[in-house]
């Protein structure tokens, strides 16, 4: 493996001066894509700070109409989280389908959204619980987050702290994963609040996507919606080695169909 | 490259050292303390061949540096059983033909234990899909299942009893 620095900054401020004071330095949380990623020589940082340290990075808070997440939440911690599985329970079952286990002991929330892999899993949820995200520097909204693949808006250091979401009355996933990794072919994120349906879709294009069509519609109206109608062009879904742009089509299509059915007025 | 001071207790003992930060836990495991019962079996951090225990979590240790470790607790396979005293979950294997090349087998007994940990995770399709991340190219995964599978009851019956 390539030689590199190691550091552990003990508050988000150390870390960030550390980053500026380094040649080619790369943030390290779970380490579960950078590290495997050093290892094949796709990635050779000068130097690695590990944020692990930074105590503000952890944890798990309820609010009122919302729950914020620490960016260094591993996805078994988002999976087991009461809070989670009782208010935002599509998150908890999402964070116990990355991956396997041995990686969701160590992979991170914060770390995923920002490697802005295209078949990740929390972009969707993210996009459909209109999360916030919260860096060293500024909030960002989710929407203005995710630029293409494996593009964020962060700037050159900025660091994400945690995550905000709004809570929800419904929430669920579904995705059709790749059998050897697990990221998703498609992945449905479905939110209901006051009746009204967000859908966002990761894995089927370059980037996370909310589907405008069936936006805010009342529950009852997206279930009757014919999916059919709906032009996918303009979302430019990916036709590659795991599946053709059809196939992906018709695999949201499904998955939509299937969220929805269970759903009931209440 | 700067050195990396790190204190770690690997199988009940503790080593403190100041090493290269591109170490990982797995080379450290093998060819440093000569620990070869966690086994390199793929260079994609896919296999699970590697994982060992960290804190009573699995992690593929293949995929962690050794300066991530400071001042944490590492059990691997050999920390578990003695020859002529297993561990239960080995006797499970042992007794269920759980095993055929065995080079999986370290990885899986983690990955058994910490399920063994979480209740209400008991069903064989359960058992499956927590070993995903494990593979066994022999493909003998029904006795490993099953092998688990006895382990779990045992350790559900004498949980019970306490």
């Amino acid at each position: 493996m390539k030689k590199f620095n190691y550091h552990t900054p003990k508050n988000l401020n150390e870390g960030y001066e550390l980053f500026k004071s380094c040649d080619f330095p790369q943030y390290l949380a779970g380490g579960m894509t950078i590290l495997p990623s050093i290892k094949q020589g796709l990635a050779s940082p000068s130097d690695l700070i590990d944020l692990s340290y930074i105590n503000e990075m952890h944890g798990i808070t309820e609010h009122t109409n919302s729950i914020t997440l620490g960016g260094l939440t591993t996805h078994n911690e988002v999976a087991q989280s009461n809070i989670i599985i009782n208010k935002v329970p599509g998150l908890a079952s999402l964070a116990s389908e990355i991956a396997d286990n041995a990686v969701r002991n160590k992979g991170t929330l914060g770390g995923s959204i920002c490697n802005a892999d295209p078949a990740a899993d929390y972009p969707a949820a993210l996009i459909a619980l209109n999360a916030k995200l919260t860096t060293n520097l500024r909030e960002i909204h989710v929407k203005d987050f995710f630029l293409d693949m494996f593009e964020t808006s962060l700037y050159e250091g900025e660091i994400l702290k945690n995550i905000t979401l709004s809570k929800v009355d419904y929430s669920c996933y579904k995705k059709f994963s790749s059998q050897a990794s697990k990221y998703a072919i498609v992945g449905v994120f479905t939110s209901v609040n006051k009746k009204k349906v967000k859908v966002s879709i990761t894995g089927a294009s370059n980037k996370v996507f909310l589907l405008d069509e069936l936006d805010n519609l009342y529950l009852d109206k997206a279930k009757e919606f014919n999916l059919d109608k709906i032009n996918f062009n303009k979302y430019d879904i990916n036709n590659d080695i795991n599946a053709s742009a059809d196939y992906r089509v018709s695999l949201i299509k499904s998955l939509i169909k299937n969220s929805l059915k269970n759903l009931t007025h209440e | 490259m700067n050195k990396v001071k790190v204190n770690i207790k690997i199988n009940q003992e503790y080593i403190s050292k100041a090493v290269d930060a591109n170490i990982l836990l797995s080379d450290f495991l093998r060819y440093n303390l000569k620990l070869t019962g966690t086994h390199i079996g793929c260079d994609t951090s896919q296999c699970g061949s590697c994982i060992i225990m960290l804190d009573d979590k699995c992690v593929k240790s293949c995929s962690v540096l050794l300066a991530q470790c400071n001042n944490k607790n590492v059990v691997t396979v050999e920390g578990l059983g003695k020859i002529d005293k297993l561990h239960k979950v080995q006797e499970a294997f042992k007794n269920n033909h759980g095993l055929q090349c065995g080079f999986c087998t370290p990885g899986i007994l983690f990955s058994a234990l910490e399920l063994s940990m979480r209740k209400n995770q008991r069903s064989e399709y359960q058992i499956r899909k927590f070993l995903d991340g494990n593979f066994c190219r022999c493909t003998g995964y029904h006795n490993i299942v099953k092998s688990i599978k006895s382990f779990l009851k045992e350790k559900d019956l004498v949980n019970e009893k306490v």
